[in-house]
């Protein structure tokens, strides 16, 4: 028997929970009493619960992004219906002024949503900051270029970038700016530049929307900037000159305020600058020990006997200190070497060598007597070892976060997930413990404070247990070095490379036709080593 | 009619969406994008099932996206966000229906009473459908069952319905969304789930191989 349609009512009412307590505790007392009434509720509750069956349907993509372009063409259509009321509206000309800068901003911010949904329109309209990814990662505001520029204090771009590279940087810049050209742009790449831009687009996609528009704000700032024309190759340089920091030291160096990590940063590019002005080929340099140092043997000798039986012997400090004894003791040796130097490395080499004062010479002696032995160690490797940083083990690990962060790392740490965290505290370490090996070595961290510049104190330039780099930093001194050096950047991968060094920003590994290729295979500033914290 | 102050400020500080709203209102397009984020879905699928197909459903809700987006000038809290957003719904559907029922393009629309038995068309759906109550039905025919009986109900008692089932309102927020009595509503969402009951019985006797 159906239950009548007011008693079904209560019974709704009650499954739905509206009725009062009165009323519910009276339904309840009937449920409890009456048999029928407890199978009405029961079968309304059934048919109720059925619902859950009712298929959903699914929404896709397409409908987000044709209801964003419908507001659009909304809010232009109230933008255009207001410019027109506008003479009749004269005397609330101030409030349709506001009305017309909020539906522009709006239909702005709309733009950029709609755009957002559209992969290849959102790569178009962010291209500027897509191709700058890299760098704009590196630091927070322009005023970081400003200061790094001014530290530099002088023109160093000219000692880094040729004016060809540096006039094909801000002409590319000049074309992803505008807005009319990036297509043309985006079609004239071939396809290891569209590879490359790809590998941008992805890691600009993957930045929280709050850090993308960190990155939008800061290319506006820079284009905006009256000193555009030198802030862009200061930019360059500085990204020339990460290219050569490992992860760990680029997260480190971010880590830092703005201006502390600027000045740092122009320690270490002048510093960089200085030291390449030595560096040599691994030919230049077998040369030079063949012409000049024969009579240095002996201690070569000791060396390669140090190196074959325990390798993690020859530690720069004794290299160092066996050296200056060995040089202490032969005054003459050392007269006979400022003689030969100059003509076993090439020309300017030499000349810059000679216009050292003698402790900078005796220095320079070291570093390339180091950078020989490191060669010689690595061929020995063949390989078989990256050049990363040593991973920590889980106890230097603890023992670091317990005793060498502080409060706010920490927490910033545990709130992370136990990958992330693991990940960014590897980082952290080795950052750390690379900046205590150049305090130890030479007083000061490798971006160095000014006053700890290569000269009166006792420091190696291109000392970091590695081998010279294997691209060079900025056009080669003279016609003659460079190009067919390990320092070659231009042409090819250059030589001694040790497969990937990491993620870093990238630029001038390769030059073909007007535009510089860049690194297939980018950087990932943002991913190792981990990012600023948002 | 007027909304208080106070309402307003109560709503603003209970309901998040209101304050989204508000932020539309101050033309922030992120707002309003996570707005639309958040209800269309629910709002696609409760036009889907109250004019039965998905396509025009899109449209309709749509179209209910950009009244909210024009209408956010005048906006002010007097509710909370999804009772106002489906009482636009309810009104772009309605209209959308009476253009349908001119077209007589929707034919699986019960009567007015709501009583099953008085629909013919019910009976008719189900039997075409071939899902007879003689056997047990798998998930895909009870959900076909299921959506036949829902689309047996009226035009206000499925929206009830849908409004009670699945956005959770409460009699007085139906009742504000399809500006009746709370007690229309209460005798509203009864038939239709006697309704529905009467259709879905049957089957729900035999069980369904879940």
């Amino acid at each position: 028997m159906k239950s009548s349609p007011e008693q079904l009512e209560r019974i709704v009412a009650y499954l739905d929970g509206e009725l009062s307590a009165e009323e519910s505790a009276q339904v309840e007392q009937q449920l409890a009493s009456d048999e029928q009434f407890r199978r009405e509720l029961q079968s309304a509750q059934r048919a109720w619960s059925a619902l859950d069956q009712l298929p959903m349907p699914h929404v896709g993509d397409d409908f987000s992004n044709t209801t964003m372009e419908m507001v659009v063409d909304a809010a232009q259509h109230d933008l255009e219906a207001k410019t027109i009321a506008l003479p009749i509206q004269r005397r609330k000309r101030n409030t349709t002024n506001i009305l017309l800068l909020a539906v522009t901003v709006l239909l702005a911010a709309l733009m950029v949503r709609v755009i957002a949904q559209n992969p290849n329109r959102r790569l178009l309209a962010d291209l500027p900051i897509i191709q700058n990814v890299d760098i704009y990662s590196q630091f927070e505001s322009v005023n970081f270029l400003r200061d790094l520029r001014e530290y530099l204090g002088e023109d160093v771009t000219s000692y880094t970038l040729s004016a060809e590279q540096l006039a094909s940087k801000l002409e590319e810049h000049q074309l992803i700016s505008d807005s009319d050209q990036r297509q043309d742009w985006l079609e004239s790449l071939d396809e290891s530049e569209k590879t490359s831009l790809r590998g941008k687009f992805n890691r600009f996609r993957e930045l929280p929307d709050s850090r993308q528009q960190e990155l939008r704000t800061l290319h506006q700032e820079i284009a905006a900037a009256d000193e555009q024309e030198q802030l862009l190759p200061t930019m360059y340089v500085y990204q020339q000159w990460l290219n050569e920091l490992e992860p760990s030291e680029q997260y480190e160096l971010r880590e830092q305020p703005d201006e502390q990590q600027a000045e740092d940063a122009a320690t270490g590019i002048k510093r960089f600058l200085e030291d390449r002005t030595f560096e040599l080929t691994p030919e230049q340099l077998r040369d030079l020990f063949r012409k000049a140092f024969p009579h240095m043997m002996r201690l070569k000798r000791a060396m390669d006997q140090q190196l074959e039986s325990n390798p993690q012997n020859m530690s720069p400090e004794k290299v160092r200190r066996e050296l200056m004894q060995l040089l202490r003791d032969n005054p003459k040796e050392f007269q006979r070497l400022q003689e030969l130097i100059p003509q076993a490395v090439p020309p300017d080499v030499g000349e810059a060598f000679k216009q050292l004062d003698e402790r900078q010479q005796l220095e320079q002696v070291r570093a390339w007597f180091l950078q020989h032995l490191h060669q010689m160690e690595r061929g020995r490797r063949a390989g078989s070892r990256g050049r990363g940083a040593a991973r920590p083990t889980e106890e230097e690990l603890q023992n670091f976060f317990v005793e060498e962060l502080d409060p706010a790392q920490k927490e910033r740490l545990l709130a992370l997930p136990t990958d992330q965290m693991q990940q960014q505290l590897i980082g952290l370490f080795q950052g750390r413990r690379a900046r205590q090996r150049w305090k130890d070595r030479d007083g000061s961290p490798r971006w160095g404070r000014p006053e700890d510049r290569r000269g009166p104190q006792e420091g190696a330039p291109r000392l970091r247990g590695q081998p010279p780099p294997g691209e060079r930093f900025g056009p080669p001194p003279n016609g003659d070095r460079g190009l067919g050096g390990p320092g070659r950047m231009l042409d090819g991968p250059p030589r001694g490379f040790e497969g990937p060094r990491g993620r870093r920003p990238g630029y001038f590994e390769e030059e073909e036709g007007p535009r510089r290729r860049r690194r297939a295979e980018g950087p990932r500033p943002e991913d190792v080593p981990p990012p600023r914290e948002e | 009619m007027a909304i208080s102050e106070s309402t307003a400020q109560r709503y603003t500080a209970q309901d998040p969406d209101v304050r989204l709203m508000l932020q539309v209102r101050d033309d922030d397009a992120g707002a309003f994008e996570e707005l639309m984020q958040r209800y269309q879905s629910r709002l696609v699928a409760l036009m889907t099932h109250l004019v039965g197909k998905q396509d025009l459903a899109e449209d309709l809700a749509q179209d209910v996206f950009l009244r909210i987006y024009r209408a956010r000038k005048r906006y002010v809290p007097g509710s909370k966000f999804s009772t106002w957003m489906y009482t636009i719904a309810n009104n772009v559907a309605s209209n959308a229906l009476r253009g349908l029922s001119r077209r007589k393009e929707v034919n699986l629309v019960g009567t007015e009473s709501g009583e099953l038995g008085g629909n013919p068309l019910a009976a008719k759906a189900l039997a075409a459908s071939g899902l007879m109550p003689t056997r047990q039905l798998d998930k895909a025919e009870l959900s076909e069952v299921v959506k036949i009986a829902v689309s047996t109900l009226n035009e206000r008692q499925r929206m009830a319905v849908l409004l009670n089932k699945f956005e959770h309102l409460s009699y007085e927020e139906i009742a504000e969304v399809m500006e009746q009595s709370p007690s229309a509503i209460k005798s509203l969402l009864s038939r239709a789930r006697a309704n529905l009951r009467e259709v879905l019985e049957p089957y729900l006797q035999q069980g369904a191989k879940l």
